[in-house]
């Protein structure tokens, strides 16, 4: 039967600790781990009679390397996490004072606040892979070309609310527009382009110019949200976008 | 990742006071997908010598490309259970992130972009700008 040997454990952790001297003083990997799998290193230095143990700023360093900003939002909520294990937190570094004799477990909890910072990458906003309105607008401005495509214009509605239209069909002057078109993600989309397209669709100026709701079809939907849409535009299917807009683009004024 | 990859805006690093990491997050183009969120995030340490560099490729929020340049710690492939690297500068790649791949090359940070690049099949079309360093001085005590 297999039996547990203690020093077999014990050699097998201690080979997962590593020190190695560099500029910033003597570096320690310990054995944690960020998220992303690279060990957690604390740095120890001499100070004034004391020793200073640190992160140098790693565990901030593994956020900005998954493209996480240290918000002050997140600040505030690390530097109590920090608070929590004794440690310090300015200006993205996890340290800590300590005299000789403390600085095994010093170095441990440092690296535990440490990885703390870094286990903020499981709370980091979600962004999703592909951007649909970016999506739809390249394959509009590529349907009627470069010439009859604007982005981002400001239309005003009968209200006098103004819009940031998501896209414009100009005529084949380039001078005037003769569609409206938004990318329509989800629901909520189309309960803000809904307002929208209504509100401009009662304006004097803007009102005989086509508006184009333009939905993502690979997903499900409510019938409601496109139904609602029908009444103030054309509801558009992404997957019929090249066509559709080539059509839009030739009722040219 | 095979598909060809455009960055139209120039380095700018950002440092706040008193912090040990520069960084830069620029926007990556994908001609061929315009709809892909993807993100060049470079970051690097302003003291350490040896230099410590991290180059980043993510999509949405997930990153798809690494390489850390002198990191300063070791790797561990969580699946494996195995320290694939120790001090080592190293690479990962999509699909397989958990993976390591060492390389023991010893280059400037240009240089290293430049290979990082390459790799990727990313064009950097805007302006190039080393990193702030400062010489292996701890910047606390400066």
């Amino acid at each position: 039967m297999m039996q547990v040997d203690v020093d077999q454990i014990r050699s097998a952790l201690l080979s997962l600790i590593d020190i190695r001297r560099t500029s910033l003083g003597c570096e320690v990997q310990m054995p944690l781990y960020y998220p992303d799998g690279g060990s957690v290193t604390v740095t120890i230095t001499a100070e004034r009679g004391d020793y200073v143990i640190h992160d140098a700023g790693t565990g901030t360093m593994v956020l900005n390397a998954s493209g996480v900003q240290m918000t002050k939002k997140l600040g505030q909520k690390v530097q109590k996490l920090i608070e929590h294990y004794g440690c310090s937190f300015s200006a993205g570094r996890v340290e800590r004072r300590c005299t000789a004799e403390d600085i095994g477990v010093c170095a441990a909890i440092v690296a535990n606040a440490s990885r703390a910072v870094g286990d903020q990458l499981f709370e980091r906003q979600v962004i999703a892979p592909i951007d649909f309105r970016r999506e739809v607008l390249a394959r509009v401005r590529e349907a009627v070309g470069e010439n009859r495509f604007r982005e981002n214009e400001e239309i005003p509605g009968e209200s006098g609310y103004a819009y940031q239209v998501s896209a414009v069909i100009l005529d084949q002057a380039g001078s005037s527009p003769v569609s409206f078109v938004e990318p329509i993600k989800d629901h909520e989309a189309a309960t803000k382009k809904f307002r929208e397209f209504w509100d401009i669709s009662r304006s004097d100026r803007f009102g005989g110019v086509a508006r184009i709701s333009l939905f993502d079809d690979r997903r499900k939907w409510v019938g409601a949200d496109l139904l609602i849409l029908q009444e103030v535009s054309n509801v558009v299917r992404l997957s019929d976008v090249d066509i559709r807009m080539a059509e839009f683009a030739n009722v040219s004024h | 990742m095979a598909s060809a990859k455009v960055v139209q805006v120039g380095i700018q690093w950002s440092l706040s006071p008193h912090t040990e990491t520069a960084k830069c997050t620029i926007p990556v183009f994908v001609p061929t997908r315009p709809g892909f969120t993807a993100r060049l995030c470079l970051s690097a340490h302003v003291s350490r010598i040896p230099e410590k560099y991290t180059f980043a490729l993510l999509l949405g929020s997930e990153r798809v490309a690494a390489l850390d340049v002198n990191p300063g710690r070791s790797h561990t492939n969580f699946r494996s259970a195995k320290r694939e690297t120790v001090w080592d500068t190293h690479w990962q790649e999509w699909p397989d992130m958990d993976h390591a791949e060492i390389d023991s090359r010893e280059m400037t940070h240009r240089k290293w972009m430049d290979v990082f690049a390459i790799r990727f099949g990313l064009k950097i079309n805007g302006g190039y700008r080393k990193p702030l360093h400062y010489g292996g001085e701890q910047l606390r005590l400066l």
